[in-house]
């Protein structure tokens, strides 16, 4: 018998899907403080058991297991979502792209054998920086789209 | 390879078979897993990605068990290595607290030890004094027959004081100077640091009981000269670990071992013989560091001897003008040596004190000799030693 239930193994901060500023232009603090903020105490709020149900995102979910912070007796993953790349730098279209290539170089550069690189990546739970990928966002996109239909027809 | 994980779901214990494996296959190795959990093949899958492994796909076994492959990635640890390694020659700051023989994962930061040269720390006799000085430890409390001590003139009641607080002052320093340079020492030569701490342990129990003695009489507070000071204050400067081997455990411990054997010859009771009887074996141990500590540097780097007697004459310089050991340490030793203040038996005093000089003169002559310097080089270095002793 579960005391505990969870209801999706990957996440996103729901204050922020209910937004309705889920595109690919969220600001970087936004984007930053969605993961950093509510979600992640939520998440192992989920994953002490304090709630009966919840969304965790993956890296979460297999972190917080590998470390030995979850008891797999009392908590079930019932539903695991397409999988989408949770967390991305976006930036306005007026960003110079001589600006926008200094960063990119910079992050790629970073090396999970530098101390100094390395607190920075474990802060972000990653090992290096990837190409970012929006396909996983699609139907989240279609979702909006049909919501802002709706209202317009309201 | 493979691994059978039975039902341990990902986040009960199949990691603890999984990870082990990983380190021992090169990247790019294929790790099989036999797993009955429903909840891996999603939760390996999620997991490569986080460790950047990639999860090739899961096929059935038979009987409800699947068989997971993962390729090992690029990042982790690798359990090559071999833990009977000889030290390195030169060690890297980086491995920090590590031992040595241990596969270190890279990405630790840079340690500030700057003691990584295995020549210039290590010599091969260290490892042997570390056993004899733990094997050689005593306890001031327990080993010392401090009920015999009894009540003397005050002439020597005061000599003895002042000997004892003589003694104390200098050990201070010969705590203090090792301390210096121990958290300097690359741990893959933690050896020398485990010594030192021998050492700094044998000092600690020595200012113990020479100022359990000073104390046990009632005499006048003895005196801290500033000769002694400028002397010991010399040393603490020293930046360099072989000099201050060279300047505390060859030339003042060497010194010293004289000393302590003047004290326990002369000693007014058991007690007063015993400690320094026990102190002078510890000390011994010291200068046999310090000489192996030297010769071995010496055959290793040409250039060492001018260095040291420029060491040695530049702590000279500090006290050039000084002609002897501070008077009230030179009259306590002349009193105490005398057994009592009667001009017959100060002059035996007095003659036992010039006699100490040669022979602590003779005994670094010696020693200098053991350590490699010529006749002429020992002649230089001992008599610009400092009149302080240490």
């Amino acid at each position: 018998m579960h005391d505990t239930i969870l209801l999706g193994a990957v996440a996103y901060d729901p204050k922020w899907s209910r937004s309705g500023k889920a595109s690919a232009t969220t600001s970087t603090s936004r984007a930053r403080r969605s993961k950093h903020g509510d979600t992640g105490t939520s998440e192992l709020d989920v994953l002490r058991a304090l709630a009966d149900a919840g969304a965790v995102g993956d890296l979460t979910w297999v972190q917080q297991q590998a470390a030995g912070h979850v008891d797999p007796a009392r908590l079930e993953v019932l539903y695991t979502t397409p999988g989408f790349d949770h967390c991305m730098f976006d930036a306005l279209p007026t960003l110079p792209a001589a600006k926008r290539e200094a960063f990119v170089r910079t992050l790629f550069a970073m090396s999970w054998d530098n101390p100094a690189h390395r607190r920075l990546l474990e802060l972000e739970g990653l090992r290096e920086w990837m190409p970012p990928r929006e396909e996983g966002y699609q139907s989240l996109i279609d979702a909006l789209a049909g919501e802002r239909a709706m209202a317009a027809a309201g | 390879m493979a691994v059978d994980g039975g039902a341990l779901p990902l986040g009960g214990g199949l990691l603890a078979l999984v990870r082990p494996a990983l380190t021992l296959l090169e990247p790019g190795g294929v790790l099989a897993i036999l797993s009955r959990s429903r909840s891996v093949a999603d939760d390996l899958d999620s997991w490569c990605r986080a460790e950047r492994h990639e999860y090739l796909g899961a096929e059935t076994a038979g009987d409800g068990t699947t068989r997971h492959l993962l390729r090992r990635g690029r990042f982790g640890v690798h359990r090559t290595g071999d833990a009977d390694a000889p030290l390195p020659e030169h060690a890297d700051a980086a491995t920090g607290f590590a031992p040595h023989g241990t596969v270190v994962e890279r990405g630790g930061p840079v340690y500030p030890f700057d003691l990584v040269e295995r020549d210039r720390v290590l010599a091969p006799e260290v490892a042997e004094l570390y056993q004899q000085a733990v094997a050689g430890q005593w306890s001031a409390a327990r080993d010392i027959p401090w009920q015999t001590i009894g009540r003397y003139e005050p002439e020597v009641e005061l000599a003895v004081r002042q000997v004892m607080t003589f003694l104390a002052e200098n050990e201070l320093s010969a705590l203090y100077v090792p301390s210096r340079f121990l958290a300097r020492l690359h741990p893959a030569y933690v050896g020398v640091a485990m010594f030192l701490a021998t050492q700094m342990q044998d000092e600690s129990r020595h200012i113990d009981v020479f100022l359990r003695r000073a104390r046990a009489t009632g005499s006048p507070p003895a005196i801290a000269s500033a000769t002694t000071s400028r002397s010991l204050h010399s040393l603490l400067q020293v930046d360099d670990f072989t000099e201050a081997a060279f300047l505390l455990s060859v030339l003042g411990e060497g010194t010293f071992l004289d000393l302590l054997a003047f004290v326990e010859r002369f000693a007014p009771d058991e007690a007063t013989a015993e400690l320094a009887r026990r102190a002078r074996i510890d000390e011994s141990r010291h200068v046999h560091f310090g000489l192996a500590h030297v010769r071995h540097a010496l055959a290793c780097d040409a250039t060492l001897y001018p260095r040291l007697e420029a060491a040695v004459r530049q702590r000279a310089a500090t006290l050039a003008g000084i002609a002897g050991v501070p008077a009230p340490v030179q009259d306590a030793l002349t009193i105490y040596a005398a057994g009592g203040s009667g001009p017959r038996r100060v002059a035996r005093g007095h003659d036992a004190f010039r006699e100490l000089l040669a022979t602590m003169h003779e005994g670094r002559m010696r020693r200098l000799r053991s350590a490699g310097f010529t006749a002429g080089q020992a002649t230089t270095i001992s008599d610009l030693h400092t009149p302080n002793f240490m």
